[in-house]
């Protein structure tokens, strides 16, 4: 049994993508189920997964990296128990730490896959006012998804600024962690079967 | 709700909001919820505004993407109006000084929207 962990900041478009990565393992016959993790004292992410008929064990009103760890653990002991999920998909909250969530699997000695989803519409903003969580994203990713292509090509000069972000983004990663995968998306759009077989080699 | 870890600081603050009236433009009402909280801090809200709509029988998620921001819906709610809308929202920021005042100006936002689009609402905080 695998988690994969989908880490990102606020709004980066984490659950729609873990959804997405959900409906492609379904469809070729792996049981899934969810952990979700809010820092808001509302679980709204995880309603949102219900209605895709999802199992989901939710963690929130506070930050499985620090605060609620225990929750979490629980959390996975209790999907394990009533699921017998192949894989678990861990959505922690966007204010999570990506390095702390490493240690916390690694401690636990959790087989675990990190998925990095980065907000490419709000990249320039987040990487000077989050700079830290951003790179920690980077630094602890097996793959990283750059989302939200279509607003960003929509927005402002069109596809030249896009053009120029995605070198710069791809700069920032060259520079924290070397070679990792990266591969851009748009969730909104949905997201080719043959990708996630490329990323996740399954 | 806050927290302070060293890097990152970071509040939230959470509603819910029934609202009633007559003919509710739900996607204008809950829209002008998000984004005008949102945009009142501009470049200092760097979280999330996001929430869980109930009307007649049907459930709607609503959340603020992209720069400006913008709403996306799931699914799309339809053009239609409605008499009663549950709504519980959740906004989670980065802290700094201004932003402090979140759940005042969701408070303000509020009484806006009683005004504008002539419904009643009735506020519960989490």
């Amino acid at each position: 049994m695998e988690l994969v962990i989908f880490t990102g900041f606020l709004g980066s478009g984490k659950t729609t993508i873990a959804m997405e990565y959900a409906r492609y393992l379904t469809e070729n016959g792996t049981k899934v189920a969810f952990v979700i993790n809010e820092a808001g004292e509302i679980a709204i992410d995880s309603n949102m997964v219900r209605q895709g008929s999802y199992t989901v064990e939710e963690v929130f009103a506070g930050c499985i990296c620090c605060q609620v760890t225990g929750d979490l653990v629980s959390a996975i002991k209790s999907i394990v128990a009533q699921e017998q999920p192949d894989k678990i998909i861990v959505e922690p909250s966007g204010i999570a730490d990506p390095k702390r969530l490493e240690q916390l699997f690694e401690d636990r000695g959790y087989s675990y896959f990190l998925i990095n989803v980065v907000d490419l519409a709000r990249y320039d903003l987040l990487s000077k006012a989050a700079a830290q969580p951003i790179k920690n994203g980077f630094v602890t990713a097996h793959v990283i998804m750059g989302n939200k292509i279509d607003l960003l090509k929509e927005a402002g000069e069109g596809e030249a600024k896009a053009d120029e972000l995605l070198a710069r983004v791809k700069r920032d990663i060259q520079e924290v962690k070397g070679k990792v995968p990266f591969c851009v998306v748009s969730s909104q759009n949905g997201i080719d079967a043959s990708l996630w077989k490329e990323v996740m080699g399954n | 709700m806050e927290r302070s870890d060293g890097q990152l600081k970071w509040g939230s603050v959470s509603k819910r909001i029934n609202l009633t009236g007559e003919n509710i433009a739900l996607k204008s009402v809950v829209e002008a919820l998000l984004l005008r909280v949102v945009s009142e801090f501009k470049d200092e809200f760097l979280g999330h505004a996001k929430c869980m709509v109930q009307a007649e029988s049907e459930t709607y998620f609503a959340s603020t993407t992209g720069l400006p921001p913008i709403v996306e819906w799931k699914p799309q709610p339809e053009k239609r109006k409605t008499s009663t809308v549950m709504i519980e929202a959740t906004y989670i920021y980065l802290q700094n000084d201004s932003v402090n005042g979140l759940g005042t100006v969701l408070d303000k936002v509020i009484e806006e929207l009683e005004a504008e689009y002539q419904i009643s609402a009735e506020t519960r905080n989490h």
